[in-house]
């Protein structure tokens, strides 16, 4: 029992311990403009499927080792801050996220965001949203809600969407 | 009983006046010299154990209740050393944040190809609505031309 115990403590504490560089990531990034506080997300659509959240430190490096092979790529690396995404796909999206979508909507516009594109559909929600600071950008986010999948991206730094643009052809991914 | 108690004080006074001439009957004898470098030595080579001691109390076995928090001790150090330590990315780490950022803004693509096109959808009916509307009310022809493509 005592045994038992201990092995309980110790799988706690090297849980906490793993989860520590997560959670202070998330804690770096929240400092900026273009963070974006999307609140409990897993609350209502669930655990994601995919979860990414990527800091300013890793995305220099990513940018200063890819500046030989693609320079326009490093060049947006080395501006950006993070990167953080929460997909949830493949299941039924509750009504709430679509109301869900419209609280941080109006949160962000109280905020200084500036709307970009809006699709409202009976059964999609699509937001666009930019924080401008003068003439560069602090941050782009998206929030997509569809009956069966929910995307949430947030870019934080000086990006323009010319420059994703000439990025995404350099990229070859699909997630179709 | 007050007499009792002088008589046992002049009788203390008697020896203690005999003990006083028999030790002044006494000799003063001087020790030998070996003995008195050796006694004065003493306090000298007592002083130098106890600060030798002082060392090698560092190695004896702690007290128990120091062994608790020395054991908590290690952990918190190691942990406390890989956080001092310069973070280090591995190549694998920089291709995988790579690869993030990557499906990250295909996702952003893909979230803003879908409102381009929901957009499109909306103002190409909207616009082809409000251009046909108009016409047909003045050129009886056009309404024609609209029903059928409607059928």
């Amino acid at each position: 029992m005592k045994t038992s115990f201990i092995g309980k403590a110790l799988a706690f504490c090297l849980t906490a311990l793993l989860a520590l560089p997560a959670v202070a990531q998330e804690d770096a990034l929240k400092g900026y403009a273009g963070y974006v506080d999307f609140g409990e997300l897993t609350g209502i659509f669930g655990e994601p499927t995919v979860q990414i959240s990527v800091g300013e430190a890793l995305l220099n490096l990513v940018g200063s080792l890819s500046a030989e092979e693609d320079p326009e790529a490093a060049a947006l690396f080395t501006r950006l801050k993070g990167v953080r995404v929460n997909v949830f796909e493949n299941r039924e999206i509750p009504a709430e996220g679509l109301d869900f979508v419209r609280d941080v909507s109006s949160k962000l516009s109280s905020l200084g965001w500036e709307s970009v594109v809006t699709v409202n559909s009976d059964d999609e929600q699509v937001r666009i949203f930019m924080k401008m600071n003068g003439e560069s950008v602090d941050g782009i986010t998206v929030m997509a809600v569809e009956p069966t999948e929910a995307v949430f991206v947030n870019v934080i730094g000086n990006i323009s969407p010319q420059e994703l643009e000439k990025v995404m052809d350099n990229f070859d991914v699909d997630i179709q | 009983m007050t007499q009792d108690r002088t008589d046992g004080r002049t009788e203390d006074n008697g020896r203690d006046a005999q003990l006083d001439a028999l030790l002044a009957q006494l000799r003063i004898e001087q020790a030998p010299e070996r003995l008195t470098r050796r006694l004065y030595r003493i306090p000298q080579e007592e002083g130098r154990k106890a600060r030798r001691g002082t060392w090698r109390n560092w190695f004896r076995a702690p007290p128990r209740w120091a062994l608790a928090p020395a054991f908590a001790a290690v952990p918190l150090l190691i942990v406390a050393m890989l956080l001092m330590k310069p973070w280090q990315p591995s190549r694998a780490e920089i291709e995988q944040a790579r690869h993030d950022v990557a499906v990250a803004f295909a996702y952003f693509d893909r979230a803003s190809l879908r409102a381009g096109r929901e957009i499109e959808n909306v103002l190409g009916d909207e616009l082809r609505h409000s251009v046909k509307q108009p016409l047909s009310e003045h050129m009886p022809f056009t309404e024609s031309i609209q029903k059928e493509e409607t059928s």
